[in-house]
């Protein structure tokens, strides 16, 4: 427990102030995946932001996903600006999925079409 | 006569200083400007495993815990867009914003978004049964030197300390000393008394550095996709469902 609370201490020190309104519980910490897919919406709001994501399978079909990201005040002092991503956009996300396996997600970093990136925000 | 007239103008220590009729504080205090909580450690945070609960508190905690693990109500306040309440608003991550005014003092977290109002204007604290209970309480300050002192009663109940469910009751009182250090450094002293909730007060120092570089946001907390449903049980809102 002490390990865990000095753990946090320093990455405070290191990374701008993340707070978590809420239990991260739904999402699987322990398991990442990545989704490339075509913005749909962001929706750049507190407490989280949401990131909408198509994504076209192996079969061809489109699978949708959400996925949550930092608070407006996190995000932006990552680095982020909300027209950083409009409907259209391609990206590359990766995310701790929903434990229950639908079809959200926490987003740890995002890869635009550019080739930039960035923290995702969703911890 | 000279010696008479010394005498007579010569304060005890524990005289109120003169206060500026622009900001209401001493000479030489100017707080004003935004600030931001340092990380928190043993004594400078409400740290769980140094809370000194009562068997009822401690239980509440154990279940508020259980709860959660198992799926059910989130009981973190910021989950539902409900206030944090003090003395929790003294340890927002985001920034923090102090205001000088003759006869108040303000403080206003970014998160929130809401300003805490501390009446500097000599008045007498109410007693109990005079004021209602607030998220963060009714609270009176009065300047001994450079330092603020401030009481802060009737707080709402079930208010949380932290993000690991230790509660207050709706008993608990803070009293504070703010204490500029240096140019660039503020504390605030805090000794929590909870008679149902705690064995014994329990007094923590948070550190505040001045951090001109933080721009002041708005904070509205609009897009909750975490929803506590009537039986307890959370809904993540996907658009996939």
């Amino acid at each position: 427990m002490r390990v865990m609370i000095w753990a946090g201490a320093l990455l405070a020190l290191a990374a701008p102030p993340a707070f978590a309104h809420h239990s991260f519980a739904m999402f699987d910490q322990t398991k990442e995946i990545t989704l490339s897919g075509t913005v749909t919406e962001f929706q750049w709001t507190n407490p989280h932001s949401w990131l909408e994501l198509d994504v076209r399978t192996a079969s061809g079909a489109v699978e949708h996903w959400s996925l949550e990201s930092g608070s407006v005040h996190t995000l932006t002092r990552l680095g982020w600006k909300s027209k950083m991503v409009k409907p259209g956009d391609r990206v590359t996300a990766t995310l701790n999925p929903m434990k229950d396996g639908s079809r959200g997600g926490a987003m740890q970093s995002i890869v635009f079409a550019d080739g930039r990136k960035i923290s995702g925000g969703g911890r | 006569m000279a010696l008479a007239a010394l005498l007579a103008t010569s304060a005890p220590t524990t005289a109120a200083p003169a206060l500026s009729p622009l900001t209401g504080a001493p000479a030489g205090v100017d707080w004003s400007g935004v600030w931001q909580t340092q990380p928190g450690r043993s004594g400078a945070e409400w740290l769980p495993s140094e809370a000194p609960q009562t068997p009822e508190y401690k239980a509440r905690q154990d279940s508020l815990v259980a709860s959660q693990a198992a799926g059910r109500a989130d009981f973190e306040p910021a989950a539902d867009c409900r206030p944090l309440g003090m003395p929790r608003f003294m340890s927002n991550v985001y920034g923090m914003e102090i205001w000088h005014r003759p006869g108040a003092l303000g403080i206003y977290g970014e998160y929130p978004g809401f300003m805490r109002r501390i009446f500097t204007d000599g008045r007498k604290p109410p007693g109990l049964d005079d004021v209602d209970p607030s998220y963060y309480g009714y609270s009176v300050g009065h300047w001994e030197g450079k330092d603020l002192v401030v009481d802060t009663i009737a707080i709402k109940g079930n208010v949380l300390l932290s993000r690991e469910g230790v509660q207050i009751s709706d008993s608990a009182s803070v009293h504070e000393r703010f204490h500029q250090v240096d140019k660039e450094t503020l504390t605030d002293t805090m000794t929590l008394t909870d008679p149902k909730a705690l064995t014994r007060p329990w007094t923590i120092t948070k550190t505040y550095k001045r951090s001109p570089e933080i721009d002041m946001m708005e904070y509205f907390c609009e897009n909750n996709r975490h929803p506590t449903n009537a039986d307890g049980t959370v809904t993540t809102i996907l658009k996939s469902n």
